[in-house]
């Protein structure tokens, strides 16, 4: 080679930008270029000449050394990866600051010079793309944490550029609004709302964005097919390094849910699970605004409305019976009253409505015709089939309301009044009615019977009985009055549901009986045409041991006939206390006396109960007899329960027989007896004694 | 062309030096991970140039990362070692012990793969010099993404007239792992006459 191109040759080895390094077969530098030298920070004289394996300490001397001896025998090229060696030759970068190791790629091969063999040795610092790619392997594993972070985020996002064109959006978001990648991406984000001014949103969020790079809210959106869902929306605006807007990220939590759960949780707490209507906290709520609403001109009127039997029900076929009545019942409530009506169940049986301008003559109306309903309402459960029966109470609702709590206690108290007066009835609430001022003590009735018990003022009544299909006696059956002072009788239906509340109705009974046995004693010898006299017995009275002991030694002591005596038990006292009725009925029937079951038909007509009942006689309700003639159901019932009756042995009687053409009925019907205003109306029971001309 | 140029005792005896040098291979890959590696070398097949055309679009129809080498001596040709990707990425993150799933195939992981595949070639050029008693040198080793039928058709044009192509399907062993790769040499057909002559003295020495 002549010497111009060995300078260039040189210049070139000196000037390019790596290490380059030749040695000989024992690994001796022969010669170093200058970039090298600077690496190494030394001067050419103290590195030329050396053994590199004196220069370097090598982490591993042994496989270079065999690198470079395949080099030299085989001739075989080799290449040193950062990645496997990192940092063979312990330099310093001189591309990074400070005290960095080179990370470097190697070189090895076998070259000929002047006959002799070298080995070339190729250091290339790759320290910066090292870096790079340890920093690109970072952000690539960081994104693809974001990514699945993303990916399987319950949030909805969706990343739009600055004008709000999509251009990702999650798989969450792709499941709640049916919107596929290819279906959002290049469409406004705006333009997905359910809302109807859309640009002016976009421009609300915008300015959001811009003041405060962010902007909160609650959303409706509409889904590919069309269904609306709600979101809880969070829209968030990203910068660049220069902190340029780049791109809008909007961030969903569905509330569709949420809100169902809030809405069924709100429903909840203002409904009565069992029946579906309004409950009392609500209808509180409901009838306070009323009565802010109330103008003078509009008024409303609060019916509250009780269920009578309910308890029967409920104690003899169970609750689940008892609920069931109130659903079927409630059903009932709500189909009757016009659709602008607010309808609740307060509780247990009681129920409450407001009427909208309504006037007293309106409700009164429509509550006495809902009553009837009730009563023609046959409630089955198994085999049982039960009627009930309803007390309502009215009071206005004006502008002069003091509270709602006042209002729904006036109708609660006209209500109670309504039963007091014998149930099926409305009463209205008068601000000055005497009965509900007294009765608002509530414990007046029960002063009331104690004080007549006390001073002897109940009075015997008695209705005759009468055979319908022969000549033979009529018998009596024995009522109780009260005599109120001022010369006017108090009916039973005032006294009696207060003596049933107040435990005192079996305090009436041994009063009735022992009254109605001394008047059989006095005038033992103007009876005979009087077959027997009939006395009514309390459910109460029934489970009382005492008095079936007290009975049994007032007729024994007074030596009365036991056949002049009859005890008239209801059907429901008397399922209601199987057990004690049974016993009650066996001890007194032994003893000579009738037993008849009363109101037969009207609470439950379980006729499997009438085999365990020995009884002599069965009543057949009122409520059946009364439409007769009009009614083929009733009809069917009153033939059935004579038909069953008389197959038992027992005898029939039908009350509430009011007229001749009910009479006539009967009789062809086959009933044995009649009771009722057309057959003779209840008298002061001295009047139908033998020499008394009032006889009917 | 198996039939005319190599016979079949002439395969066995390549086959046998291919796996030799795996061996040495396998044993420098060890030592650097620090983990058991096997290589093997179950077949080895002389193909025409269109034959391996064929045979590796077979074996590969997605792309591939190859490793080049030329080799020079008694007879010439250029050698390639290839993988699919995923394969590549396989080796090359066992290799280095990276186990993060990183989809990004870098330049670390491409210089790591280069170096790995100049262990192997070098392994089997020097156990192919050192038996059969030639010279045999190798230039450095490069890298080439693609398509395997691309990255083959750059090679073809320094062959002249019906190149020849030694294949063979290799298979890195490491715990748990195999990891197949193809190595391929492509010589002009007088480099392989040359080296079906130095098969036949080698073989004519033992034959005795």
């Amino acid at each position: 080679m002549n010497k111009s191109i060995m300078t260039l040759e040189k210049v070139i080895f000196n000037a390019t930008n790596q290490g380059l390094m030749i040695v000989d077969k024992n690994f001796t530098v022969i010669d170093i270029n200058q970039w090298l030298i600077d690496a190494i920070d030394n001067n050419k004289a103290h590195l030329v000449g050396r053994s590199i394996f004196d220069l370097f300490s090598f982490e591993r001397p042994q496989f270079l050394r065999s690198t470079i001896k395949q080099a030299f025998e085989c001739g075989l090229s080799s290449f040193l990866s950062s990645a496997l060696h990192p940092r063979l030759f312990p330099l310093l970068s001189r591309y990074q600051s400070g005290d960095r190791y080179m990370e470097q790629s190697c070189y090895i091969k076998r070259i000929f010079f002047n006959d002799e063999t070298y080995c070339l040795i190729q250091i290339l610092d790759v320290t910066s793309n090292v870096m790079r790619e340890r920093l690109l392997n970072k952000t690539s594993n960081d994104l693809s944490l974001f990514k699945i972070a993303i990916e399987h985020s319950a949030s909805s996002i969706v990343i739009a550029d600055n004008d709000g064109q999509i251009q990702y959006v999650n798989p969450r978001f792709v499941e709640i609004a049916g919107f596929t990648s290819e279906d959002a991406i290049g469409h406004s984000y705006f333009s997905l709302s359910s809302q109807a001014h859309e640009q002016q949103f976009e421009a609300t969020v915008k300015s959001a964005l811009h003041f405060h790079d962010s902007w909160k809210g609650e959303r409706s959106f509409v889904t590919k097919s069309g269904d609306k869902y709600w979101v809880n929306e969070h829209i968030y605006q990203a910068r660049n390094a220069n902190n340029e807007p780049t791109h809008l990220v909007a961030i969903q939590d569905d509330l569709t849910q949420i809100r169902d759960i809030a809405r069924k949780a709100s429903y909840q707490a203002s409904h009565d699970s069992l029946t579906g209507l309004v409950n009392r906290d609500e209808f509180d709520k409901i009838l306070i605004q009323e009565i802010t609403r109330c103008d003078g001109n509009a008024n409303h009127v609060l019916c509250f409305l009780d269920i009578d039997q309910f308890k029967v029900v409920n104690d003899t076929s169970g609750h689940g019976a008892g609920d069931e009545l109130l659903r079927q019942i409630a059903n009932l409530f709500d189909e009757y009253y016009p659709n602008d009506k607010v309808l609740a169940r307060l509780g247990g049986d009681e129920f409450a409505v407001i009427l909208h301008d309504s006037t007293f003559e309106q409700a009164q109306k429509i509550s006495e015709a809902l009553i009837q309903q009730v009563q023609a309402f046959r409630f089955r459960w198994d085999d049982s089939v039960f009627t009930v029966g309803m007390s309502v109470g009215l009071t206005l609702i004006t502008a002069q309301t003091v509270s709602s709590v006042e209002a729904i206690k006036q109708a609660e108290n006209a209500c109670d009044v309504a039963k007091d007066m014998g149930r099926n009835r409305v009463y209205i609430y008068q601000d000055d009615d005497d009965t509900i001022t007294q009765r608002q003590g509530d414990t007046y009735w029960a002063n009331k019977i104690n004080d007549a018990l006390e001073n002897d003022r109940f009075l015997l009544y008695a209705q005759p009985i009468v055979p319908l299909l022969d000549d033979s006696k009529s018998s009596f059956e024995v009522l109780v009055r009260m005599d109120g002072y001022d010369g006017h009788i108090i009916p039973p239906g005032l006294f009696l549901p207060a003596g049933e509340r107040y435990n005192l109705s079996h305090h009436i009974d041994r009063w009735v009986i022992n009254n109605t046995v001394a008047w059989l004693v006095k005038h033992r010898n103007e009876v005979a045409h009087i077959d027997h006299i009939s006395i009514n017995l309390s459910g109460l009275t029934l489970s009382n041991d005492s008095f079936l002991a007290h009975i049994v030694k007032v007729i024994k002591d007074n030596d009365i006939e036991a056949s002049k005596i009859s005890f008239e038990i209801t059907e429901t006292a008397a399922i209601a206390n199987i057990t004690q009725a049974k016993h009650f009925i066996s001890v007194l029937r032994k003893l000579g006396c009738l037993f008849a079951l009363d109101d037969f038909g009207s609470g439950l007509s379980s006729f499997a109960y009438l085999k365990n009942l020995k009884v002599d006689r069965l009543k057949i309700d009122g409520m059946f007899v009364k439409d007769i003639t009009v009614d083929a159901i009733d009809e069917a019932m009153v033939k059935s329960i004579n038909d069953i009756g008389h197959v038992m042995g027992m005898k029939t009687i039908a009350e509430f027989v009011e007229d001749d053409a009910i009479k006539m009925r009967l009789i062809e019907l086959g009933i044995d007896y009649g009771q009722g205003y057309g057959l003779g109306k209840p008298v002061p029971i001295d009047r139908i004694l033998s020499h008394s001309t009032e006889i009917v | 062309m198996n039939d005319q140029i190599l016979s079949d005792e002439n395969c066995d005896t390549l086959n046998e030096l291919f796996n030799i040098g795996m061996g040495r291979a396998a044993k420098s890959l060890s030592e650097m991970v620090n983990e058991e590696v096997l290589l093997s070398v179950p077949s080895l097949q002389a193909l025409s140039y269109q034959g391996a055309l064929k045979l590796f679009d077979g074996i590969a129809d997605e792309p591939i990362n190859a490793v080049e080498q030329y080799f020079d001596g008694q007879f010439n040709g250029n050698a390639m070692l290839f993988y699919t990707q995923r394969s590549s990425q396989e080796l090359v993150r066992r290799i280095i012990g990276d186990l993060a799933p990183n989809e990004n195939f870098g330049e670390m992981e491409q210089e790591a793969l280069k170096e790995v595949s100049n262990i192997i070639l070098n392994a089997c050029f020097g156990c192919l010099a050192e038996v059969l008693n030639c010279e045999l040198q190798s230039g450095v080793p490069s890298i080439a993404n693609g398509d395997v039928s691309s990255i083959f058709r750059k090679q073809r044009d320094n062959l002249g007239e019906a190149p020849l192509v030694l294949s063979l399907s290799m298979t890195f062993s490491l715990p748990n792992k195999s990891i197949e790769g193809q190595v391929s040499l492509i010589m002009t057909s007088e480099s392989i006459k040359k080296l079906v002559r130095e098969l036949e003295r080698f073989s004519s020495l033992y034959a005795m």
